[in-house]
């Protein structure tokens, strides 16, 4: 099971987001301030770490830059509204991402998930294919100033085929790959999210472009100028 | 009386004496200053004449002739060597011819009392009637030495032209008076009139006819007035629906709460029951939430001054954050965003932008049906920024695209509860792009989509 390391001053938003998280199906490790943290980062071996950037005594920042220093474990930042200057602070202490608050909770899980599934699947966080950019770490596909924000299937389903440009990837392994090895679903879903992968990709260019191998499945082609 | 009925007639009445004064004034100063000489010259040679006709006659009646003389319209003083004096015509009023006078006419000499009479500030020189103001030549009659002193007798000479001048002036003192009356009346009666009116809008009265038909500063004032009075109840009009409709969507929202929470005490509840009624309050109070946020955010956006800080930030990243704001939304229904945006450095406020920005997107989402597109653009042009948020969901019928931006107004037949929202994002939205001087188009189709398009200037 997952652990999640959350530390905030405010006993109440402590709580609440232990619940939420503990619902959502992972076990929770709570501090109230930064050495809280530390001590239990030595016994407790989370998975993840949830730190608040307004904190007395330790901030968020200091803590998340002891908290790599110590363990390779993704740590998410909850800022304050408005503190945009955070954000940049917040990755150059080495954090993967941040939540402003007041958030919803599905925000916050939707954040932890995305974050644990690239901790997972040890991919490139970046891929080039042609015009084409695919970043993994914040789900953005674009060409050039256009950016594309794809349903996370979808989004799975292209990065597969741009992991290796013109190798073809048969149904079954793109199934596996984007929805799992224990996937019961029906045939046709992998066509549709096709399809709609290609309406959406051609907004953004023409040059690349999924083409179907009869009988064996799908590859992902830049044409060459 | 302390209207201004009573200032008028005040006032006239002491225009009239002080116009008269400074009238009387300027006229004695000018014969003083010019035609007291002329006047002296004139008479003293009519004196003249006299004299030398006596000087040159023979056998002349004396007294026969010079009563004659005063009978003509002058006044007439004779005296001779031993001092007696004899009056030809009527008494002067002021006796005052001094002794050296009559020495020095006697003497030889002629005697301009008419020139050298003293300029006093308040006494007619025409008309002063007195011994002094006279003009004096010596004359001989059989033998004796003789003076003369002269004066046209003014009042026989011009007793009708008094008359005529007095009763001009008192008839047009009083025409004047009355006309004045008159006139402040037309004046007065309006602005009691309007008086009576604020007293009754005041008092939430009908107020009747007001003098609008006038093309003064009256009918100018009361044209305000009741321009004034058609916005005020307007506003009171406004006001008043717009507590009905805040207190309609609080009550509907408490209503619901308390009837499920009522329902909650029933110990006999299976826990999907007991979660749907909690979850109904838990939705309900997120409604009343953001209902007072944006009651408060749109008082805020109502006032006189303009509430705008204006910073300079970039406008793509604002964009870009509110997006990622709503990306476990977009997961959440399976869409599909676009973004296409230039850089833009723009001046406005960031935080009222924010929440218009975040209306249009939840908007977008709301009504986009699970697997749809939105597509964000933002444009930069030399002379303004255009954002469109544009997506593929249900549209809005052509009739109810002008009341969209009303305050309350929800497309989906409102209070119905099929999608949550409280009615005010888009007038929160169209109150900030305004203050921003810009402005929003809206275009749908029904089943095809809307697109909102903000057009902001670089101020």
């Amino acid at each position: 099971m997952t652990k999640i390391l959350v530390v905030d001053d405010d006993p109440n938003i402590l709580e609440l987001v232990s619940i939420q998280l503990t619902q959502a199906g992972y076990t929770v490790q709570k501090a109230s301030n930064g050495f809280e943290a530390l001590k239990i980062l030595e016994t407790g071996y989370p998975d993840l770490a949830v730190v608040d950037v307004m904190m007395p005594g330790m901030d968020g920042y200091t803590l998340t830059r002891k908290i790599r220093m110590k363990m390779d474990i993704p740590v998410l930042l909850l800022t304050a509204k408005g503190e945009l200057e955070d954000k940049e602070k917040g990755f150059l202490a080495g954090s993967d991402d941040y939540v402003v608050k007041p958030f919803e909770p599905k925000e916050l899980q939707f954040r932890i998930n995305a974050i644990l599934r690239r901790y997972d699947k040890a991919v490139d966080a970046f891929i080039q294919a042609g015009p084409l950019k695919i970043n993994r770490q914040s789900y953005e596909v674009s060409v050039e100033k256009k950016v594309l924000l794809l349903p996370l299937k979808e989004f799975e389903l292209l990065s597969v085929l741009a992991s290796r440009l013109n190798h073809v990837f048969t149904r079954d392994i793109l199934i596996e790959r984007v929805w799992g090895y224990d996937y019961e679903g029906d045939e046709q879903t992998l066509s549709v999210h096709i399809k709609r992968v290609r309406d959406k990709l051609e907004t953004l260019t023409t040059e690349v472009t999924i083409s179907t191998v009869r009988g064996v499945g799908y590859k992902l082609e830049v044409a060459s100028l | 009386m302390r209207s201004l009925y009573g200032k008028f007639i005040l006032v006239t009445v002491a225009i009239m004496i002080l116009s008269g004064l400074i009238a009387f004034l300027s006229v004695n100063t000018y014969y003083h200053q010019k035609l007291k000489g002329e006047n002296d010259t004139k008479n003293m040679k009519i004196v003249k004449s006299i004299a030398t006709f006596i000087d040159s006659a023979d056998n002349l009646e004396l007294e026969s002739y010079l009563e004659t003389q005063s009978a003509v319209g002058y006044k007439l003083y004779v005296v001779n060597e031993e001092q007696e004096a004899a009056l030809y015509g009527q008494p002067f009023r002021v006796d005052n011819l001094s002794l050296d006078a009559i020495e020095q006419v006697l003497a030889g000499d002629a005697y301009h009392g008419m020139r050298d009479l003293p300029s006093e500030t308040f006494v007619t020189g025409f008309f002063s009637d007195e011994l002094a103001n006279t003009v004096g030549v010596p004359f001989t009659y059989e033998g004796k030495h003789y003076a003369i002193f002269l004066r046209p007798d003014i009042k026989m000479l011009f007793s009708e032209v008094h008359y005529i001048l007095g009763g001009m002036v008192a008839i047009m003192a009083i025409l004047s008076l009355l006309a004045m009356i008159v006139l402040a009346k037309k004046l007065i009666d309006p602005i009691s009139a309007l008086t009576l009116a604020t007293k009754k809008v005041g008092e939430e009265k009908d107020f009747g006819k007001l003098p609008v038909n006038r093309k003064d500063e009256i009918g100018q004032l009361a044209q305000s007035f009741q321009q004034m009075t058609i916005k005020l109840s307007e506003n009171d009009r406004i006001r008043k629906e717009f507590i009905s409709d805040v207190s309609h969507d609080f009550q509907s929202p408490l209503l619901n709460i308390k009837g499920y929470a009522g329902l909650l005490f029933d110990n006999e509840l299976s826990e999907e029951e007991r979660k749907s009624y909690a979850s109904v309050i838990q939705s309900e109070t997120e409604r009343l939430s953001s209902l007072s946020q944006q009651l408060l955010l749109l008082t805020s956006l109502d006032q006189l001054s303009s509430p705008l800080e204006l910073t300079t930030y970039s406008l793509d990243e604002q964009l870009k954050e509110t997006i990622r704001k709503s990306r476990w939304l977009l997961e959440e229904k399976n869409l599909t965003l676009s973004m296409d945006f230039d850089e833009v450095a723009f001046t406005g406020d960031p935080a009222f932008l924010e929440k218009v920005w975040e209306n249009l997107l939840s908007n977008a989402l709301k009504y986009t049906p699970s697997g749809g597109t939105i597509a964000v653009g933002l444009m930069d042009t030399s002379s303004s920024v255009v954002i469109t948020v544009q997506d593929n969901g249900i549209g809005i019928q052509a009739h109810e695209i002008e009341r969209i931006f009303d305050r309350f107004y929800r497309a989906d037949d409102s209070r119905t509860h099929k999608t949550s929202g409280t009615g005010l994002g888009l007038s929160i939205v169209q109150q900030v792009v305004k203050l921003h001087k810009g402005e929003i188009e809206v275009t749908s189709t029904s089943e095809k989509g809307t697109m909102f398009t903000v057009t902001l200037p670089k101020l």
